[in-house]
């Protein structure tokens, strides 16, 4: 059994782990620094060829609006602007440290980020690009949690598959807190945005998000419809309760929920060939 | 149709919406047919993915997606809500299978 401030204290040590990239130690160091410009961090990602192709890679991906049509890490800066570049940064960063230990954690991040996408646009509600962004990182707790506990979490995830049981129900039980209570600790530590904590909060708790309500709901929502397609993996093989708050805050018809499965089969499919390796 | 990812392009597809460019200039219009000259060409332009001719090839079947749905809802909560959604999934791959 672990206290839960011993568990947050190291939690938010994560980035001094020697499995974590490190790449990642140098973008975080360069995040966290609220005075960070457009121009650090595009000095930043142009001196590591890997990081630009990836970075090129990601934008003209369905994730963001842009297919195909970005071709400098110039133009994804003023397209995207700093907050988006750096969620994005911080995800293709610390998604890989994790596939070893879930694998399919990545695809059902991005499926959440076209998802939330869709949904956003749709309705017409919530900011496009940060909804886009909360889908990539609101599992970042998971990752936290893989990383500083690579076997225990292994094992947890086997055993929820095995048992048939949602894995935060799992990391309560082992941890008595869940991936998203690590996720606002270490988005706390690392500087992530007001919306962004939030959203990683309460992705499963929606009804307690006050300031980003719609954001919140739309991403609780895109977790759901992204495990009721089969799309990626996210520890388990279960689909979490819709709560009838988030529901009622995005108003969705059956049509308009029909169309966005549509548009997310169509878009997955895209996505599906997009993967962290480079080629 | 059928939204074919870059990477799994092959010789003798037939191009049904034009593949264009970061300018927006048409490369290969309409009705092309692929050649592998042609596919490595669309490989290096930053493109994921392309529509062509035929239907969407899908991994599973028709059977198989609606078991592994029933799957995924059987341990959901029985609400008014999570019904609704399985019914729609349910309907939702009806849909897709049809477009074949």
């Amino acid at each position: 059994m672990i206290d839960t401030k011993n568990l947050r204290a190291q939690i938010e040590k994560i980035d001094t782990l020697p499995t974590i990239p490190s790449v990642l130690k140098k973008l975080l160091s360069v995040i966290e620094d609220p005075k960070v410009s457009l121009n650090d961090i595009g000095s930043f990602i142009s001196n590591d060829p890997v990081l630009t192709s990836r970075v090129i890679k990601v934008v003209n991906s369905p994730i963001y609006g842009f297919p195909g049509r970005i071709s400098s890490v110039n133009q994804a800066l003023i397209l995207l602007g700093l907050n988006v570049v750096k969620g994005m940064l911080l995800g293709v960063s610390v998604f890989e440290a994790m596939q070893k230990t879930m694998a399919g954690l990545w695809e059902h991040s991005i499926g959440c980020a076209v998802t939330a996408r869709i949904i956003a646009t749709k309705k017409g509600i919530g900011d496009v690009e940060e909804v886009s962004v909360a889908g990539i990182l609101h599992d970042i707790g998971k990752v936290a949690l893989g990383l500083k506990f690579q076997e225990e979490y292994k094992a947890l995830i086997k055993m929820s598959v095995d048992k048939g049981k949602l894995l935060m129900d799992s990391e309560r039980e082992l941890f008595f807190v869940t991936h998203a209570d690590t996720g606002a600790w270490i988005g706390n530590r690392w500087n992530f945005p007001k919306n962004l904590l939030e959203i990683i909060e309460y992705h499963h708790k929606p009804q307690l998000s006050k300031n980003f309500a719609i954001q919140t709901a739309i991403i609780h929502i895109a977790d759901i419809l992204v495990r009721a397609k089969g799309f990626g993996f996210a520890g388990d093989y279960l689909i979490p309760t819709i709560n009838p708050i988030a529901w009622q805050t995005l108003n969705l018809k059956d049509d308009e929920i029909k169309d966005i499965l549509m548009e997310m089969e169509d878009s997955l499919t895209e996505s599906s060939s997009f993967s962290l390796d480079d080629d | 149709m059928a939204k074919v990812p870059v990477t799994n392009l092959k010789a003798g597809m037939k191009l049904i919406k034009p593949v264009v460019n970061e300018a927006g200039m048409v490369m290969l219009g309409e009705g092309t047919v692929l050649t592998d000259q042609m596919i490595n060409k669309i490989n290096n332009m930053n493109i994921a993915a392309v529509f062509v001719e035929g239907s969407q090839q899908r991994t599973k079947s028709k059977e198989e997606t609606i078991k592994e749905i029933e799957e995924r809802f059987s341990k959901s909560a029985d609400t008014e809500q999570m019904r609704l959604l399985k019914r729609i999934m349910l309907e939702h791959v009806e849909e897709i299978y049809k477009e074949q």
